[in-house]
């Protein structure tokens, strides 16, 4: 009865969070979120809601169809086609597995400008759903060792 | 990857761990209040600051189950005329209001309610709750309004019939319910929509549109006291017939199996099965909810570990469950090749046999609890989303069951799951709907 399509809509909901925080929506003041650089660059960016015990994380990365040139126009979009579907320590259902054990989703998609993983769990699962969002982003399989170019020529 | 030297913005949002309370529950600020206006109004209220805005809907006890055989789709299409006028709103100026104030509305319809809502800064609550009242009891139904309309009812059955997807759960639920009302469409018929008299639409509409068919839910940033006042002033004053719906039967079983072929454009195939389950007043829901997030919620789910990526049968397979007042239905649609179509039918059978014969682990009930209570908390996280999910329970459950929904639900064993498999999962009760490429090629 509450199988709705909602969670998904949920994802969505977590990204347009984020593109408000860029903007500095009115309803989300500045002092209640952290930002901080660390060593290696990646910026982190934190805000927390009491409200709802669900934790969503997007990685954003500079990646994009703009980058793209005409000999590997599409790249980006395959890239993340392919990179959910395992990682180096992780076949595609074992991590299908990881994610629905934490009442989690997690996708990858790109656009223009930017690309990422967006994914999304109860908040008590939080260390182990950014765990998960930087092994994929880190070592994606790419290639399963199932047979060789098997995913990717599953994806095409 | 290039795009490991490249990541330079991790962005995280984290919501809801600071309580460290354990449970799905614990952050939503209190409980709802629930009360019975003289005249039957049910009125819940919530306070809840996610932000400055309040959900208001308004919850009617009428839906596509209450229509006679020459009214179908009346319900549907009060949904889509009530925002259009009242005598003190001219066409057009609902809308202004609401988009005026900063708000959105909605509606929409099902078989056992018909739904509306506004968001609004908080601040405007009175002014909704006012708008709502009045829509309530007093459209105008104009005939230009009433005639224009016909074209939108008109382009959302094509719509539908053109999303193979959308379709499919249409035609599942009309051959596993008929003859029962829940079998039959929402939306009406071309014919029927096409004859339909003003006079027709009022009458229904004042058939059911009384107080003790009302349901208002405010969740928001508001005082739940301010609420009261201002619904006891607007839709405590209405007075009306009492409620007509009339004691309703469970639709007829599935014994023996029904199916349905239908020759589509589209060159994938596609294969819909469903079986009666638990109705929501039923005990079984919680088991057969878990049941049916183990064999097809997402893709480590049993139908599409083993139809998808081990057999390759399908390149897409979904189970869901729908649970209604009076019945319910669990369903499985797998996109496929239509050469897989005999194949992917036996494997689905298959999957479901031995969890009949020998269970469901307890990895899967857990990680099933675990999807369950996610589902709960995104649902509920926006003042909007758990105004519906009161809205939905007062009108088809309890508002008791729902806030007990997922501490039972943790209660339920894999014995439990096993034995709702085995009652209501048979080979020869279940519907099929099969679309199928166009013939000649």
């Amino acid at each position: 009865m509450r199988r709705s399509i909602r969670s998904t809509a949920a994802v969505v909901i977590a990204v347009l969070v984020a593109a408000m925080i860029g903007r500095a929506a009115p309803a989300i003041a500045a002092e209640d979120v952290t930002r901080e650089r660390l060593d290696n660059g990646v910026t982190v960016l934190v805000r927390e809601n009491p409200l709802a015990p669900v934790v969503a994380v997007a990685l954003l990365v500079r990646m994009g169809t703009r980058w793209e040139r005409a000999e590997n126009a599409g790249i980006s979009n395959f890239v993340h086609a392919v990179m959910v579907k395992g990682t180096a320590r992780r076949s595609g259902a074992d991590l299908a597995e990881a994610v629905a054990g934490l009442g989690g989703k997690l996708t990858a998609s790109g656009e223009v400008d930017y690309s990422g993983i967006q994914a999304s769990a109860l908040a008590r699962f939080w260390r182990e759903l950014i765990g998960l969002t930087a092994e994929v982003a880190l070592t994606p399989k790419l290639e399963p060792a199932d047979g060789p170019r098997r995913e990717i020529d599953r994806v095409r | 990857m290039s795009a490991r030297g490249r990541l330079v913005l991790v962005l995280v949002l984290l919501a809801g761990c600071a309580s460290g309370a354990a449970g799905g529950r614990a952050a939503v600020s209190s409980r709802p209040t629930r009360e019975v206006l003289p005249n039957g109004v049910v009125l819940i209220a919530q306070e809840h600051r996610a932000s400055d805005v309040v959900a208001l809907q308004l919850w009617m006890r009428v839906g596509g189950r209450d229509e006679t055989a020459d009214e179908l789709g009346l319900s549907h299409y009060l949904e889509h005329m009530l925002f259009k006028g009242t005598p003190t709103r001219p066409p057009g100026s609902i809308d202004a209001l609401i988009e005026g104030l900063g708000g959105t509305s909605n509606a929409f319809t099902s078989q056992d309610y018909t739904h509306f809502d506004v968001v609004l800064p908080a601040q405007h609550m009175r002014a909704g709750i006012e708008l709502l009242a009045d829509i309530a009891v007093n459209a105008s139904f104009e005939q230009r309004e009433l005639d224009a309309e016909r074209k939108v009812v008109f382009e959302e059955m094509r719509l539908t019939e053109d999303n193979p997807d959308r379709f499919m759960v249409r035609r599942l639920y009309e051959v596993g319910y008929a003859p029962h009302p829940y079998g039959r469409p929402l939306l009406g018929t071309e014919q029927l929509i096409g004859a339909l008299t003003r006079d027709r639409l009022n009458a229904y509409y004042k058939k059911f549109y009384v107080p003790g068919d009302m349901v208002l839910v405010a969740v928001g940033a508001v005082k739940s006291a301010d609420v009261r006042d201002a619904v006891v002033a607007t839709f405590g004053r209405l007075s009306g017939s009492p409620p007509p719906r009339p004691p309703s039967a469970s639709p007829p079983t599935l014994a023996g199996g029904r199916r349905d072929d239908i020759r589509r454009s589209e060159q994938q195939a596609y294969l819909g099965l469903g079986w009666r389950t638990a109705a929501t007043n039923e005990p079984d829901v919680y088991a057969v909810d878990l049941l049916t997030y183990i064999l097809g919620d997402s893709p480590s789910s049993r139908l599409s570990q083993r139809l998808r990526d081990q057999d390759r049968l399908v390149f897409a397979i979904e189970a869901a469950y729908g649970a209604w007042e009076r019945a319910g239905l669990t369903t499985v649609v797998a996109r496929l090749d239509p050469a897989n179509l005999a194949r992917a039918e036996a494997t689905i059978l298959e999957v479901i046999q031995r969890v009949k014969a020998e269970g469901v682990t307890e990895a899967e009930r857990q990680r099933a609890i675990i999807t369950a209570e996610s589902n709960y908390a995104f649902d509920i996280e926006t003042a909007e989303g758990l105004a519906k999910t009161y809205g939905q329970a007062e009108t088809t459950w309890t508002l008791d069951d729902e806030i007990a929904y997922l501490s039972r639900l943790r209660k339920i064993t894999a014995a439990q799951i096993q034995t709702v498999a085995r009652k209501y999962f048979a080979d020869d009760n279940y519907a099929r709907v099969r679309f199928l490429p166009p013939a000649s090629r």
